[in-house]
């Protein structure tokens, strides 16, 4: 007996960890009975497997199994007599749909881990056809219904959903509560799928209106799109399909945190589809289709506006023209410019550019601006615009047009080029309309590959050679004159000359100056510096002996106005000894001396003594 | 006489020298601005298949034209980068700008049109495009006034930067010739060959100098360029961060162009042609270089 008592606990032991370890594949169905065409969702759950493949599951004829997105992991550990036992569960959906009436056998489901196949158990499913009470439905309707091609619509769609009421709480739910009833994730939406992501991303959704039909109150929710028919039939609404779980039940919550909390307490997977398609796109009539017609459906009212209304023949006239529907239908984005160099009266009188014109769009209007030109100066006037269009409420065409507008022309101004005839312009005759804007071509390759421009270090090395040697001639000249006077003297001995003979014109300032300016011309001392001096020098360095000659007979005319007198401050009394006789001597001096080296400077050399190199040789 | 004679020979001799030298120096140093011939072959081809794309009509499916035009485009603005390297020509971002505005770039075309007129501000092209491209702006703010020095070089851009030196240069040589003519004519003395040198030599002196002005001015323009486009619709806003208000209540536009006057990490502050102030970020901003 106490052998049995200690055996007994370690059996439940080990049974209860090999519950815990027990591997395998389950699968749960929501209700085995179900209606054609709704579908019911079947959960599969996978035990403790960490990798497998699948789940797997035959198919079957009649019905549609698809597999939901998603999968769900759970792991729960549980302490038996002090060890840890760890349970994980990876839980997936699916979803059954039978496609008719009958009584079926949903397969096993499969999977497969390291060389093992677990199943489920297969589970029957009973289906009988769908329920005659209608909880839900859906259309697409256009707005309106019967549409041209080129006219601007809406499509619809609608989703009824009848409104629910439980009559054991005596609670009817709100047009909200039924919209959140809709699975817009599992749903799909074709062509009406981004207009609703619109909606729900500005945190809007479509509204409920109730309405009653056939004596069952239903709410009616409308997705919305613009509707532009380019050809003509039914258009497509693409793969629309709205799934709503439909309350069968309500319940309230009790629990402490959601108390009177309404959920679901059973429910029903809907799926509906729109019957049909309600809008036809209708051709356009060909018959009594006017010339001037360029696709425009709707019903326009034509405004046209010229400026200026006085030009000269050729200038520009801005022709303003305004289309606004009235209709409200009208696809004002595709909508072309009346084509007016179509229109006899225009082209026999105007140059009209044949680009065609782009418009903008102000609310129900569309402003086309086109330019214009008098081809000669007997128009009058600019003719009425006419538009054409295919009016939807009447099923015509109908053509309007705009008034006239007056209109002063006069003639263009002829430049004449150099006595050529002026070339009046034949205005029957097609003329060149320049082009405003664009863009122009590249540069060449060989403009690519050239530079253009300089850097700085090209600039420094362009002018700085030059500017040196500028600089060092300069500077060298200068450190020239500082060691050698006489160069200075020299190079400024006419200027001397010339402001001392205009200060002292007397014979006896004549003789000086001229004496001292020979003196610096040929690097001499200026002190003691007489006649015989200048005569040598001069003649020691190669002055032609006629000039040497006139410069004796000038300072012997000085030296004899000297003694002999003459009229105070004059000019001397010796003919031709005066200022100007000293200029012009002086400037012949100048070009005389001009090529005469100065010897330089010897250390033992007292006297300052001027040679040139041809005589030093 | 003989040894005068052998003197001015040599001088002029050692002349011809250096002006031989002074001239080839220049060539040298632009031998060195290598344009990548591969690169600007790529960038020139990728340009043609763009316009060959873009204008098609009709046949295919036209967003599929206008995308491969736009990525042609792209690839010939970067190959044309490529071709220019660190210092590309006027003709080189005038290329390029082509390239950006016909992909669709029109801060990036509008920041280099500028960069290829700080180059070239007589080039009749750069301004015709660089207008076609402000005409491209959704919200147009006016460009900011050009500055003194930019609306002065306009008189002297009919001449190009190269051109200008070498004539500058050609000038300093001739007055350096008639220096040396002078002095071996006895120095200021009035023989009729140092007259005409003498009466030579300042004017081209003067002219030299003129000209070798408007080259560096040419090169402190460019130098002190602080101009810069918006690269993407952006906000100005008041100081160097989002959390900062705006200065105007709508997006600047791609390409509107404002004048740069501080940055600081991630922000620029910037002034418009309209006078408003404010921060953009370095990220929405493409710099004229």
């Amino acid at each position: 007996m106490h052998r049995l008592l200690l055996t007994l606990p370690l059996l439940a032991a080990l049974l209860a960890s090999a519950c815990a370890f027990a591997q395998g594949v389950t699968a749960q169905i929501s209700s085995q009975q179900g209606f054609v065409d709704e579908p019911v969702r079947v959960v599969v759950k996978v035990l403790n497997l960490d990798a497998f493949d699948g789940p797997f599951v035959d198919e079957v004829d009649g019905l549609e199994i698809k597999r939901l997105g998603g999968e769900q992991t759970s792991s729960s550990s549980t302490f038996i007599n002090g060890r840890s036992v760890t349970q994980r569960t990876v839980a997936m959906s699916f979803e059954v749909t039978a496609l008719r009436e009958g009584s079926f056998t949903i397969p096993a489901f499969r999977v497969e881990s390291e060389g093992n196949t677990y199943r489920s158990q297969p589970i029957p499913f009973k289906v009988t056809p769908a329920d005659k009470t209608v909880l839900a439905m859906a259309r697409v309707v256009g707005e309106p219904s019967a549409i041209y091609v080129g006219q601007r619509g809406a499509m619809n769609l609608e989703i009824l959903v009848r409104r629910y009421s439980d009559q054991a709480l005596g609670i009817t739910l709100d047009e909200q509560s039924m919209w959140s009833l809709v699975d817009l994730q599992s749903s799909s939406w074709g062509v009406f799928g981004p207009k609703l992501q619109e909606m729900l991303s500005q945190n809007r959704r479509p509204r409920g209106d109730l309405r009653v039909i056939d004596g069952v109150e239903y709410f009616v929710y409308t997705v919305s799109r613009p509707f532009e028919p380019i050809a003509m039939g039914t258009p497509t609404a693409g793969d629309v399909r709205i799934r709503i779980e439909y309350p069968l039940r309500l319940q309230r919550d009790n629990s402490f945190f959601q108390q009177n909390r309404l959920s679901l307490a059973q429910s029903r997977t809907l799926s509906v589809r729109p019957a049909s398609v309600d809008v036809s796109v209708l051709p356009l009539p060909e018959g009594g289709r006017p010339e001037s017609w360029n696709g425009a459906v709707g019903d326009f009212e034509l405004l046209v506006v010229a400026k200026p209304l006085e030009v000269a023949v050729g200038d520009p006239i801005t022709l303003t023209m305004r289309l606004t529907d009235r209709s409200g239908t009208a696809s004002l984005e595709g909508l072309q410019a009346p084509a007016i160099g179509a229109q006899p009266r225009f082209s026999s009188g105007f140059r009209v550019p044949e680009e065609s014109v782009a418009g903008t769009v102000e609310s129900r209007s569309k402003i086309f601006t086109q330019s214009i030109r008098a081809l000669g100066e007997t128009v009058r006037e600019i003719p009425p615009v006419e538009f054409s269009f295919f009016d939807p409420a009447t099923g015509e065409y109908r053509t309007v047009q705009s008034a006239p507008i007056a209109l002063k022309v006069r003639p263009s101004a002829v430049v004449r080029v150099d006595g050529e005839l002026p070339v009046e312009r034949d205005p029957a005759k097609p003329a060149f309309t320049k082009v405003e804007g664009g863009l122009l071509a590249n540069a060449s390759t060989a403009e690519c590959a050239s530079r253009g421009t300089v850097t700085a270090g090209m600039l420094a090395l362009g002018i700085a050679p030059p500017l040196v040697f500028l600089t060092l001639g300069a500077l060298g000249a200068r450190v020239g004159r500082a060691r050698d006077p006489r160069l200075q003297r020299r190079t400024q001995a006419r200027a001397v000359f010339l402001r001392g003979i205009d200060v002292h014109p007397d014979a006896a300032s004549l003789e000086s100056t001229l004496l001292e300016y020979i003196a610096a011309r040929v690097g001499a001392r200026a002190t003691g510096f007489a006649r015989r001096d200048a005569l040598a020098q001069l003649a020691a360095h190669a002055v032609e002996p006629a000039l040497i000659e006139e410069t004796d007979r000038f300072l012997r005319g000085c030296e004899r106005a000297r003694y002999h007198g003459g009229p105070s401050g004059g000019s001397g009394s010796e003919a031709g000894v005066d200022a100007d006789a000293a200029r012009r001597l002086a400037e012949r001096l100048e070009e005389a001396t001009a090529r005469v080296t100065l010897r330089p400077i010897a250390a033992n050399d007292g006297d300052l003594r001027a040679d040139d190199d041809r005589s030093a040789a | 006489m003989t040894r005068r004679l052998d003197r001015f020979a040599v001088l002029s001799l050692t002349g011809v020298v250096v002006l031989a030298l002074q001239f080839a120096l220049p060539v040298l140093v632009s031998g060195r601005q290598v344009v990548d011939e591969s690169a600007l072959r790529t960038a020139e081809a990728a340009y043609d298949l763009g316009v060959e794309r873009a204008s098609r009509d009709g046949g295919g499916d036209a967003s599929d034209d206008t995308d491969a035009a736009r990525t042609h485009f792209l690839e010939s603005a970067d190959a044309f980068a490529r071709a220019g390297g660190a210092e590309p020509s006027a003709a080189l971002l005038y290329n390029r700008a082509n390239a950006l505005l016909r992909a669709g770039r029109v801060g990036e075309a509008i920041a280099d049109y500028r960069a290829a007129q700080s180059r070239a501000p007589g080039d009749a092209r750069i301004t015709a495009n660089l207008a076609e491209a402000r005409r491209k702006l959704t919200r147009p703010i006016a460009a900011p006034a050009p500055s003194a020095l930019d609306r002065i070089a306009g008189g002297w851009s009919f001449l190009g930067e190269s051109m200008r030196l070498t004539l500058a240069m050609l000038l300093l040589w001739t007055t350096v010739a008639c220096v040396l003519l002078r002095r071996a004519n006895g120095g200021a003395e009035r023989t009729p060959t140092s007259a005409i040198a003498r009466r030579l030599a300042w004017p081209a002196g003067m002219l030299a100098t003129l000209l070798s002005a408007t080259v560096a001015a040419d090169l402190l323009r460019r130098a002190t360029l602080e101009a810069a486009v918006v690269r993407e619709p952006t906000m100005l806003r008041k100081g160097n961060g989002d959390g900062f208000e705006p200065v105007l209540g709508e997006e600047l536009p791609e390409g509107t162009e404002c004048i740069v006057h501080e940055s600081r990490p991630g922000w620029t502050e910037v002034t418009l042609g309209d006078g408003s102030r404010g921060w953009l970020r370095d990220g929405d901003l493409v710099r004229v270089r």
